[in-house]
């Protein structure tokens, strides 16, 4: 058995000495971060800010607010063939279902998949990004991120492939 | 020496590095990108936004200077102190998480780990939290022997 006083004494002292190290990895871990390769703001970034780090964003939109659509004009749109559709969903859930010619682009992955994107999708092109359902935010995130990249007429679909699967409209596979 | 106190020699030693490694390897995978671990702190939705980023660079630090100290020879007691609070921090963490069904990457390697679910998160702390506070327990008893 440990002397409970003497064990008492030497926990505080070795809890005394935890927390100074405590305090001191703060100044020490800013200090290594601004040194390291990708260094990060003392303040995060907007989600959507963040993914379009390094890959050349230059001239930021002012507005970012892009249009919010419901599913009777995402099907009008669908229907044109005008307007491609963004799933901003894992590929795991994209490859279970999606909308017809709907391309994948994840949040998870934005920034190694954005290179193939942007040289098959030209800026111009009307963008409708949806993701699960109406209260995900990931497809408010990458279209903020792809009006950020110079696309400039991008739509959100709020109420994502919830909403889409069930009212049973076309689908792929 | 005895037999068993060769035995608990080793097992301890053997301990000290694996814990060592463990968080060495954690926070110099976290170091390398620190975006991730900003992102995986965040998931946990529990932190104000303000502290993200600075809990993103003060943790992988503090796991650096802990693994440091446990192949110290003068301050692998603290330094085994230091795993115990992280650990059970991690644990705390991924209750809280898995209390409110938030689905984590916890990034605790960095991009060097994929999704983890409370479970894992809550298991892997736990093994964690009993081999550093076993540590710990052993260092504190050999010192408080020794003084007296």
């Amino acid at each position: 058995m440990m002397p409970l006083r003497e064990t008492l004494n030497q926990f505080t002292k070795d809890s005394r000495f935890v927390l100074v190290v405590l305090l001191l990895s703060l100044p020490l871990g800013y200090l290594v971060n601004q040194i390291g390769p990708q260094p990060l703001p003392l303040r995060p970034l907007p989600a959507d800010q963040a993914l379009v780090q390094n890959l050349g964003a230059s001239s930021l939109p002012q507005d970012l607010s892009p249009t919010k659509i419901d599913i009777d004009w995402a099907m009008l749109e669908l229907e044109s063939g005008k307007a491609l559709f963004v799933d901003a969903r894992e590929s795991s859930f994209f490859d279970l279902g999606h909308i017809p010619g709907a391309v994948n682009l994840p949040r998870s992955t934005f920034q190694q998949d954005y290179d193939k994107f942007q040289q098959r999708v030209p800026k111009d092109r009307l963008l409708i990004v949806y993701c699960s359902e109406s209260s995900c935010v990931d497809s408010s995130v990458v279209a903020k991120a792809l009006s950020r990249l110079g696309y400039s007429n991008v739509q959100i679909y709020q109420g994502g492939w919830e909403e889409w699967e069930a009212a049973e409209l076309p689908r792929e596979p | 020496m005895t037999p068993k106190a060769r035995i608990l020699f080793l097992i301890i030693g053997a301990l000290r590095l694996l814990l060592a490694g463990i968080f060495g390897w954690a926070g110099i995978a976290k170091l390398i990108t620190p975006q991730t671990f900003s992102e995986g702190v965040a998931a946990f939705q529990i932190f104000p936004s303000a502290t993200i980023n600075i809990i993103a660079m003060a943790v992988p630090a503090l796991e650096i200077v802990a693994a440091t100290l446990l192949l110290s020879p003068w301050w692998h007691r603290q330094g085994s102190l230091i795993c115990v609070a992280l650990s059970t921090a991690f644990i705390a963490l991924f209750v809280w998480a898995g209390v409110h069904g938030i689905s984590v990457s916890c990034s605790c390697f960095g991009s060097f780990a994929g999704v983890t679910s409370a479970q894992i998160g809550i298991l892997r702390g736990a093994a964690l939290l009993a081999s550093s506070a076993f540590l710990y327990l052993h260092h504190l008893r050999s010192t408080v022997s020794a003084k007296g």
